[in-house]
């Protein structure tokens, strides 16, 4: 195995680094998601206001709501909560069934490795807000909701006050900025704990007070009979909300030449695992894993080589530690040669990265990925329910030095037998992304645990 | 977007066989058209989609648009997946084989494999379809799942919670189909685990259809367990014997005994469900307790005889009675639970042999016209059951459909959740309340009014006809005599605003549909209420379109076959009357146990101890039976071939199931046959089947059938031809209301019931009952004084304290205690608490129930239960038009609280 080997010298000495939030080198622009980092207050609305605050939605009522929409499409937004949707055509879907309509804002995020979401809600919640009024604007939308992950207290917290904050500034209720017909409720529900909220149509039901389990598609949300309540319903990740408002100043050019040309704009990667400086950074889309890791996060470790790259959370396939040249963004990671059959794309989902160092025993690491999914599954279907615990068992059974060599085979066919769209939602995709890969990639490991024992 | 219409069919093709479906068909299910059979866990016609189990997998693809490069087939679920134009289905592609048999390997990890022990061994979908998908051996190695066996989820069904495969068949049904949400996995993923709200029993009375809805061994029968295999059942046909909808049921027996019920489709009656009561209330067939033979009265009581002894016993004492008194001394009661065979026979026997047109299957019937609808020219039933589906309002008065005519209640569940707006008539709260568009809570007995309230509101606003003019109603204007709505509705206690409403409701509704309770059809004013249900449908435009049901599982066929009085002839409650007043000198009971159905329990005492001669068909010793002078051991409805008529009008074929041994017992036809031979007359019937060709020819309903039986959907007939829509007049309703309204009882005066519609003086005279006491109300005046007389609502329980549902231990332990619902005003200034014994007084005594206090009637009327307890409410009853008062007093157990637990003998 040949090691892409990073130049010691781009590792800087972690006392030197300035103090910015986590990062290791100073960002290559003025951060747009994340301004409001380290200022005092920033989370207020006279600091949001004084930053330029809800002149996205002031410029957004100035136009049509088709316009808003066609700006947002024009800018080649994805979704950021792991489908990399167009947010463009969600709301034009959308706003094309008929009312009411609701706006749902994913927030629950739950997966290891994945804190983005978190730090830009406490950091910022009136972008968040603001962007969700340019979309209930530009959708036609009266209601709408912020799920957000139960143990995000403080996020909660800050998100009601934000909001009671934006009913006083006339910002919410109705006849927002005096506008005709721009009345919107924001409502915030904290979740109970379960990673499968996250999964927009889990979330839904949770939102209406059953158990969280993913519905069958077509209805789509955005569907009569699909979304929040039957009604046709938007859902967004936060970071993709908070985008908005940005384009709504700056321009869809402006955030279309952002970084990746087919997947553009600010990304707020979550870094993780044995680098220096694991933190949130805000980086063009399309940032390479080794600018990521060697210029911002500050290297490995103790200086050691990386062994293998979880992109998207546990969530995703496994990146060899030689492919730090990749860059990461949706587009790359879901073509090919980031393709490998019948799993499908490596994935990206929200820009979790975990780093593995060459210390790692990827062993252990997809035991232990493969307990959170089986933990995890909500039981709906029976690939997920079933599998997710058999592997989660003989991986443990491995993992603890009780493998047998006709094990490896057999969690090959079960990790096929749950994967490749075979499951209600894709969470059981998800828990057979890094066992799959890990099988691929490092076999020995695998076969020197079988074969006598853990090493 | 085109105007033009969506096309009626679509082509897919399925493992390379083109069919044409409709469009919107699931893959499934257009599989199927094409005659394969997709396996499936979760799918289920009857439940909403789930996608659960994944085992319905196909390989499946959708025709890419022209110009555009052929999109290559994925796997995707055939259950939730609608078929477009061109769709391939390939069910058994070599990745849906893999999927499929991925999905019964992961079923089976954790599945105990308890087969041979298991219930649903050789009848479990699991089981067949591991043999023809699954993988030919297991590759499991790790630790299974452990988790409870033998949980009960009520004493009727039974969990293993480690044979559950999640597939959430039994959870959407309680959520979706009775709409009780009682049932629920909690915990996540692996650890789900299907749980009671609260871990409190189930409490529905559909619960068992989740047995059959089960797709393995998880959800057992408690009655059933362990008590046979598939292989060891031997299978009849028949119809549920236990109440007038008449579902289709599969009897299945072993060694000549009934081991379990099961629902038979029949998409126009049940679908594919039965009511608890009908599942479980099967063991009286083999109960010892049983009437095992004749008994005849001799000096020393009742003694056991031959058949020979009780025909010549009977035919002595009848004859004596008809040539003292003639045959207009003898009165015939019963018949509501037979065969149309022996309803047949008796109503031949009654007429031709006794000679007397005094016969009522119609038991406590004040009017002897047993169709209220007759003057429309209308049978007293006149749509399908399934019109409830389709219907755009259901109007319910007078009826608690859910303890009535439980199935249907599933059914007019489904037309609501169609969009149906109910519009609930009725003294006090009924499950029917839970979906009601409008609930119209009026006085106990004021029914007419509010009827009459609802023409006055059309009349004020008629509904509109088909070219948007408002229709003329000028004649129903005159038909209720210039009623307003205001005077209706302060008389009926209803707000004149919801009447409005309610009408508004039904006269802006496509297909509207009413159903009326069956006592209301026998009650003194039973022909204005069918007046005003007849002008209603007129007025709505819909004459053929309103219902009255019917009491006992062949009330409809008694009906038709002649139960009902001739010419001169009285009915049932008059009956009743009269032999209690030493006039009519001997009865004829057949199955009907009169001490606890005749709505005055004293009046049908006396009616037995004074009557001469007193002859009864019965399946048990029961109280009634044991006052009797001859008493004639029949068999059930489950030992009978023959057919039955529906609440609806449909003519069912039953065939025995339990054959009686010996000439223990003996088909009511053939007792009638045999008697009238000693009487010297002679039926001259030796076959069910001679009695089905006579009943074809002889019963006009039955007519049009040319004297062939239907299949076994059985076939839906009319006494009457229903008339063409819009056709006739209003008729005049021989009724009107006073003109100043009553006070409520409770409020001071108790002078009469305040609900009660009066009849022009002739009319009542010939309705009014002989030997009725003065008004209860009178009657009770001094009681009332203090404030403490309340209007007694009664009807029976889904489930009672019956004889044939005693014979089954476990449903009877669901059966509530006897209990009288009082409203929480009423309690709280009569010092009753909820949960204490109360003594509840009536004109003809006392008795004691446990109270119950809510919401759901209303300050002024309490409700009991007529078949709970043990004496029934019965008791305390005189059978009058008047609805009765009671009063109501907390009993106070010495050296303890008075709370439920201490009545021992409520039931
Ligand atoms: C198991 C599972 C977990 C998910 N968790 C999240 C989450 O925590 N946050 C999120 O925004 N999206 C999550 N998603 C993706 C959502 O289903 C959905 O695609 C997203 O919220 C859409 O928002 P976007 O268009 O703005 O990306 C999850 C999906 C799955 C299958
Ligand atoms: S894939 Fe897993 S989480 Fe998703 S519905 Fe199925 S069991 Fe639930
Ligand atoms: S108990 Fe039976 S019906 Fe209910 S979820 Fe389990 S397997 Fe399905
Ligand atoms: S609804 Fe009536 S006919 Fe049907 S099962 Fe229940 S009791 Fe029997
Ligand atoms: S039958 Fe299709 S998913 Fe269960």
């Amino acid at each position: 195995m040949t090691q892409a080997p990073p130049p010691q010298t781009q590792v800087p000495p972690p006392q030197e680094a300035p103090i910015q939030h986590g990062a290791g080198q100073p960002l290559p622009w003025e951060p747009v998601l994340m301004a409001a980092v380290g200022r005092p207050g920033g989370h207020l609305l006279a600091d949001y206001l004084s930053r330029g605050g809800y002149d996205g939605l002031r410029r957004a009522v100035a136009m049509t709501p088709e316009d808003v929409i066609k700006v947002v499409g024009d800018s080649k937004l994805l979704g950021r909560g792991g489908a990399g949707f167009p947010t463009g055509v969600k709301w034009g879907g959308t706003r094309r069934n008929p009312g009411p309509r609701h706006l749902v804002v994913n927030a629950d995020e739950s997966e290891p490795g994945t804190f983005g979401n978190r730090y830009a809600i406490e950091a910022d919640p009136h972008g968040l807000i603001e962007g969700m009024l340019i979309c209930c604007y530009a959708v036609g939308i009266r209601h709408a909701y912020i799920y957000i992950r139960g143990e995000n207290l403080a996020g909660a917290e800050k998100l009601e006050l934000a909001i009671q904050e934006a009913y006083g500034a006339g910002l919410l209720g109705t006849r927002i900025l005096g506008t005709d017909g721009l009345d919107v409720d924001i409502s915030v529900t904290r979740g109970a704990g379960a990673y499968v909220c996250g999964e927009e149509t889990a979330l839904m039901e949770s939102l209406e007070g059953r158990r969280a389990q993913p519905r069958i598609r077509p209805p789509f949300p955005i569907e009569v009979g699909g979304g929040l309540f039957g009604r046709p319903t938007v859902v967004n990740n936060v970071e993709t909300l908070m985008c908005v408002p940005h384009i709504m100043i700056r321009g869809a050019a402006w955030f279309s030449s952002i970084g990746a040309p087919a997947c553009p704009g600010p990304k707020l990667y979550t870094i993780s695992g044995h680098v220096n400086r694991p933190g949130v950074y805000e980086l063009p889309m399309g940032t390479t894993l080794f600018d990521l890791i060697y210029k911002y996060a500050g290297g490995m470790q103790r200086n050691q080589k990386v062994k293998a790259v979880s992109p998207g959370a546990l969530a995703c396939q496994l990146l060899p530690g030689t492919d730090l040249n990749v860059q990461m963004d949706t587009a790359t990671l879901t073509r090919p040669p980031h393709w490998h059959p019948p799993f499908g794309p490596v994935g990206f989902g929200a820009g979790g990265i975990i780093v593995y160092g060459e210390e790692t025993d990827i062993v252990q690491v997809v035991a232990r990925a493969s307990g959170f999914f089986a933990r995890e599954s909500c039981g709906k279907c029976v690939p997920c329910r079933e599998g997710t615990h058999w592997m989660g068992d003989v991986l443990g059974r491995i993992a603890h030095g009780h493998g047998r060599p006709r094990d490896l085979p057999l969690l090959e066919d079960v990790t096929r037998n749950i994967g490749g769209r075979k499951t209600l939602c894709a969470l059981g995709d998800f828990s057979v992304n890094a066992v799959a890969s890990a099988l691929r990639l490092f076999r020995p490991e695998f076969e020197a645990y079988v074969n006598g024992g853990s090493r | 977007m085109t105007g033009a219409p969506p096309p009626a069919t679509v082509t897919v093709t399925v493992d390379g066989k083109d069919v044409a479906v409709p469009p919107g068909t699931l893959a499934v299910e257009a599989a199927r058209m094409a005659g394969v059979d997709v396996p499936v866990f979760c799918y289920h016609p009857k439940l909403s989609l789930a996608g659960a189990c994944r085992m319905c997998m196909c390989e499946i693809g959708m025709a890419s648009p022209p110009g555009q490069p052929p999109r290559p087939p994925g796997l995707m679920t055939a259950c939730t997946t609608r078929v477009s134009n061109g769709m391939t289905i390939n069910t058994e592609a070599p990745a849906a084989l893999k999927a499929r048999e991925g999905v019964i390997e992961f079923l089976l990890i954790n599945h105990p494999l308890d087969c041979p022990v298991c219930d649903a061994g050789g009848e479990c979908p699991l089981q067949d379809n591991s043999h023809a998908w699954g993988p030919k051996e297991g590759r499991f190695t790790e630790q299974k799942r452990l988790a409870r066996k033998g949980a009960a989820l009520s004493p009727l069904v039974v969990l293993d919670q480690e044979r559950c495969i999640a597939c959430y068949r039994c959870t959407r049904f309680m959520d979706e189909v009775p709409g009780e949400a009682e049932l629920a996995f909690f915990s996540r993923g692996f650890a789900s685990e299907l749980r009671t709200a609260g871990d409190a029993p189930m409490k529905s009375r559909f619960q068992g259809n989740i047995i059959d809805l089960c797709p393995c061994g998880a959800l057992t029968s408690e009655t059933y367990r362990f008590k046979a295999r598939p292989q060891d059942l031997d299978h009849a046909d028949s119809v549920c014997g236990l109440c007038p909808v008449g579902c289709n049921v599969i009897l299945d027996t072993r060694s000549n005994q009934v081991t379990r019920v099961r629902p038979r489709q029949n998409e126009a009656v049940n679908e594919i469900w039965v009511c608890d009561k009908g599942r479980f209330a099967h063991h009286w067939s083999s109960s010892p307790n049983r009437l095992s033979g004749p008994w005849v009265r001799g000096a020393d009581g009742l003694h056991p005889a031959t058949w020979r002894q009780a025909y010549q016993e009977a035919a002595r004492r009848l004859a004596a009675v008809k040539a003292a008194h003639g045959g207009g001394a003898i009165g015939v009661i019963g018949g509501r639970n037979l065969t149309n065979e022996d309803a047949h026979a008796l109503a031949r026997f009654a007429a031709e042999v006794l000679e007397t047109p005094h016969v009522d299957f119609r038991v406590g019937a004040q009017v002897a016209e047993a169709n209220p609808l007759s003057p429309f020219g209308l049978d007293a039933f006149n749509t399908g059951l399934d019109a409830a589906e389709k219907a755009g309002a259901i109007l319910l008065v007078g009826t608690d459909v859910h303890d009535e005519v439980p199935v249907q209640w599933l059914r007019i569940r489904k037309g609501v959740k169609a969009g149906a707006r109910l519009v609930v008539a009725g003294p006090r709260a009924t499950e029917a309340d839970r979906l009601a568009f409008h609930r119209l809570r009026h006085r106990p007995g004021s029914e007419l009014a509010l009827l009459v309230g609802i023409l006055a509101a059309l009349v004020e606003s008629p509904p509109l006809d088909a070219d948007g003019a408002p229709r003329d109603l000028s004649g129903l204007a005159a038909a209720i005599g210039g009623t307003g709505v205001d005077q209706a509705a302060v008389h009926a206690g209803v707000d004149a605003v919801t009447i409005r409403a309610a009408a508004a409701t039904l006269a802006g509704a496509r297909d509207p549909l009413v159903y009326v309770g069956a006592r209301l059809a026998i009650r003194h004013d039973a022909g204005a209420i069918g007046m005003a249900v007849g002008n209603l449908g007129r007025a709505l435009g819909y004459p053929a379109r309103v219902n009255f049901l019917v009491e006992g599982a062949n009330g409809r066929g008694a009906e038709w076959a002649g139960l009902v009085p001739g010419p001169g002839g009285l009915p049932a409650g008059h009956i009743i009357a009269k032999a209690a007043a030493g006039e009519i000198k001997a009865l004829y009971v057949v199955g009907e146990n009169l001490l606890e159905t005749h709505p005055d329990a004293a009046q049908a005492r006396e009616a037995l101890e004074r009557a001469e001669v007193v002859i009864v068909h019965e399946l048990f010793p029961t109280v009634t039976a044991q006052g009797a002078d001859v008493v004639f051991a029949a068999t059930g409805l489950m030992e009978k071939d023959g057919t039955t008529t529906s609440v609806e009008g449909r003519l069912q074929r039953i065939y025995a199931a339990v054959h009686p041994h010996g000439s223990d017992r003996v088909p009511d036809w053939r007792i009638l046959s045999d008697l009238a031979a000693a009487m010297g007359a002679g039926l001259g019937y030796s076959a069910a089947s001679e009695v089905t060709k006579d009943l074809l020819a002889d019963v006009p309903a039955y007519a049009s059938l040319e004297g062939k039986l239907p299949g076994s959907a059985g076939v839906l007939v009319r006494a009457v031809a229903v008339p063409a829509a819009g056709g006739g007049g209003f008729l005049t309703a021989p009724f009107h209301l006073p003109t100043a309204p009553r006070a409520a009882a409770g409020e001071g005066s108790t002078t009469t019931s305040p609900g009660r519609a009066r009849m022009p003086a002739d009319q009542r005279e010939r309705e009014a009952p002989p030997a009725v006491p003065p008004s209860p109300a009178a009657a009770l005046g001094a009681l009332a004084a203090g404030g403490g007389a309340l209007f007694l609502v009664a009807s029976p329980e889904i489930v009672g304290h019956e004889t044939i549902v005693a014979e089954t231990p476990e449903l009877l332990s669901t059966v509530p205690e006897a209990y009288v619902e009082v409203n929480r005003d009423d309690a709280a200034r009569l010092g009753i608490v909820a949960g204490g014994l109360v003594e509840v007084r009536g004109p003809a005594g006392a008795v004691t129930r446990v109270a119950r206090v809510n919401g759901r009637v209303p300050s002024g009327t309490c409700f009991a239960p007529e078949n709970l307890g043990s004496p029934r409410i019965n008791a305390i009853l005189r059978w009058s038009t008047e609805v009765p008062l009671v009063t109501l007093r907390p009993v106070v157990v010495e050296g303890a609280e008075a709370t439920g637990a201490a009545v021992a003998g409520a039931r």
